[in-house]
């Protein structure tokens, strides 16, 4: 009944397609065949088994054209603290117009570049994944029509942050909005990317993004990501990062907003000497689920790869971490490390962390570590007995815990703004 | 300023004080002396609230009020204030931060103005130097990687910060080296006053070599079981807990 409707809203938009290149037409093709074939994942599936997606499935979410009126204040509103190089998505629609972009790179909406300059992006899309069994992901193969691809040439240093605003505030109840993103780092090129997810309004929607990373040989990207949907809002993404030779990635997901939030990180550590660091902090409350997974694969030796993920949960919230780590026969000398600490804020809050380690390779160096916990008795009497009372001091140790995943030094121009995402979410919780 | 009567407590079901009797008025030192397992410790405990520690019995007047009737935050506001023995590590909280929302959590509570970022700076500046700490401490997160002698002397600056009229001393000698014994114990001579009353919990007598007591306590088994002047100390330092259980 679902796969149905889908297939419905397909077979519409097929006809409008005719202009779109042939290989992008057969993965559309590709893709609805596969969901069609696996329809989405129940609680059975391996990569779900943590989280129930029947409220997305059953809600049969439908595509929104709508755009809201943006008065000046919004705007503003949205602009602030986004300084740099900043990119406006409403309603998965890019507005180059309110967007303020340096000529040095290359910034295009995804429909206009797939008709423009396909040669750009045909070499990026659905490379890695293949094997990836995802409906959503496939989904968002089938349907994508917003998004944008982002083109760093070689050897620029680019100072300022790109920084990429989501705004959503849908004209209608069920919308669902699909974003395609292609980011590509030429050889030896650095660029700070933030995506920052946000909505207005208490419409329930559902936000499917992906986003496809290159880094090329010695490419360093800093990759930042705010999700704080509104309490009506599904949000499910995934980023797949294909990193060359020497290339460094960094990333912090904080994951706030939304009903249900996933978040997925798969990175392939494809040629030698590549390191990456994947880093988050996962805030509940109420009856929210926060969803967050990782993949790392080490295909060639000297790799690194450093995760940290943190959660807080509060209410009758559930956190999920689950991380994989796969290192390939030919990865000698790889360095892998994971860890996942949560604070359970309540006796109805839930964790479930789930590591895995799947070495092939004996030269290695790889461990990981799961942690879940509630305030300290001992630390709160500390604060209780210098005078603090019992809820600030809870606020100041959950934000004491936090603090280790945001104070990075190569976020230090997000970590007020980060900081005052946590403290909100605390504020609410302690009062 | 305090007066224990009678008092009984027990962790876990174990009865570790079994009827003490103590009363402390304003500007004395007391020191309490026992040896390991006598109950020091659970004592000092029970007077800052840890929610572990169980009255079964008996009463604890603090300026006229049922201290046992007081939250924890409450008795630190009132200016009851215990330095403890093994203060806990507090990753990711700044030591500036904490100090500062102690003292202004303290200061809104006897009806004083809270102080901002530059005027809290100027009061540590002040406090810092009663225990000779410089200001890379304030940019730490709380005792994380300090040193036994670190902490103890945070531990004294923030008595001196929150100006207790009651402070409790927990083996604060306990782990100190001599040099850093000396600071802590000249830190605590120059914050005594005739309103300040001071109980220092300890083992040993050499704490008291720095800094000389009112009145000395024997606490074995639960119970204050001798009570004298200075001299006691030394005695005791000279001939051990044994003489006094014969």
């Amino acid at each position: 009944m679902e796969v149905k409707k889908y297939q419905e809203a397909y077979e519409k938009l097929r006809g409008g397609r005719n202009n779109e290149p042939e290989w992008l037409l057969r993965l559309r093709e590709e893709a609805m065949a596969a969901f069609i074939q696996r329809g989405f994942p129940t609680l059975r599936a391996e990569a779900w088994r943590y989280t129930d997606v029947t409220a997305i499935t059953s809600a049969l979410f439908d595509a929104d054209e709508s755009l809201p009126s943006l008065t000046p204040g919004i705007i503003e509103n949205l602009k602030k603290s986004s300084g740099g190089n900043f990119l406006l998505i409403v309603n998965g629609k890019f507005l180059k117009s309110h967007s303020r972009i340096t000529d040095a790179i290359t910034v295009t909406d995804i429909g206009e570049a797939i008709l423009s300059r396909p040669e750009l992006l045909e070499p990026h899309f659905n490379r890695i994944d293949a094997s990836v069994e995802d409906a959503f992901y496939s989904l968002n193969t089938a349907f994508f029509r917003s998004g944008v691809s982002i083109q760093v040439p070689e050897k620029l240093i680019l100072k300022e942050p790109i920084q990429v605003v989501f705004y959503t505030d849908a004209g209608k109840e069920n919308a669902v909005y699909y974003s395609r993103n292609v980011i590509v780092l030429g050889a030896g090129s650095k660029a700070v990317l933030v995506e920052k997810y946000f909505s207005s309004g208490e419409k329930k929607y559902f936000t499917n993004s992906v986003a496809e990373v290159v880094l090329e040989k010695g490419a360093v990207l800093d990759h930042a990501k705010i999700q704080d949907e509104g309490t009506e809002a599904f949000h499910v993404a995934s980023t797949h990062i294909l990193q060359r030779h020497g290339s460094s990635f960094s990333s912090f997901l904080l994951s706030t907003g939304g009903k249900l939030a996933r978040n997925e990180s798969r990175v392939t550590l494809h040629e030698e000497g590549a390191a990456c660091s994947l880093n988050g902090l996962y805030l509940g409350d109420g009856a929210q689920v926060l969803d967050q997974q990782t993949y790392v694969e080490h295909s060639k030796p000297d790799g690194k790869s450093h995760q940290l993920f943190k959660g807080l949960l509060a209410g009758t919230s559930r956190g999920v971490f689950r991380g994989r780590v796969m290192v390939r026969q030919d990865a000698q000398r790889t360095d892998a490390h994971q860890t996942n600490k949560a604070l359970l804020l309540s006796d109805t809050a839930k964790v479930d962390a789930e590591p895995q380690l799947e070495i092939l390779a004996d030269d290695v160096k790889c461990s990981h570590g799961a942690a879940i916990g509630q305030l300290q008795e001992d630390a709160l009497f500390y604060l209780r007995s210098r005078g603090i009372g019992e809820k600030e001091a809870g606020q100041i140790l959950a934000q004491g815990f936090a603090r280790e995943v945001i104070e990075r030094p190569e976020l230090e121009f997000l970590k007020d703004v980060l900081l005052k995402f946590v403290n909100k979410k605390l504020e609410k919780q302690f009062t | 300023m305090l007066e224990i009567k009678d008092l009984h407590v027990s962790v876990e079901g174990v009865e570790i004080l079994k009827g003490i009797d103590l009363t402390v008025n304003a500007g004395e030192v007391h020191a309490i002396m026992g040896p390991n397992g006598s109950g020091k410790s659970t004592l000092t405990r029970v007077l800052a609230g840890h929610p572990s520690y169980v009255v079964t019995r008996g009463s604890a007047t603090y300026e006229g009020k049922d201290l046992f009737q007081m939250a924890i935050e409450d008795r630190a506001r009132q200016g009851v204030f215990l330095a403890f023995q093994y203060p806990i590590d507090i990753p990711g909280v700044n030591n500036a931060y904490f100090l500062k929302s102690a003292v202004n959590e303290t200061r809104k509570a006897r009806g004083l103005e809270e102080l901002d970022a530059m005027e809290f700076l100027e009061f540590l500046r002040e406090k810092m130097k009663v225990v000779e700490m410089d200001e890379s401490f304030l940019n730490r997160p709380v005792n994380e990687g300090f040193s036994g002698g670190e902490k103890k002397r945070n531990e004294i600056l923030q008595l001196a910060a929150l100006n207790p009229k009651l402070a409790i001393l927990d083996e604060t000698d306990s782990g100190l080296d001599i040099d850093a014994l000396k600071i802590v114990s000249e830190g605590v001579n120059r914050l005594r006053s005739p309103e300040r009353s001071f109980i220092l919990v300890t083992h040993y007598q050499r704490m008291l070599n720095y800094i000389t007591p009112d009145h000395v306590h024997v606490l074995m088994g639960g119970k204050i079981v001798l009570s004298g002047g200075k001299d006691l100390a030394f005695k005791l330092e000279e001939k051990g807990y044994e003489w006094v259980r014969v």
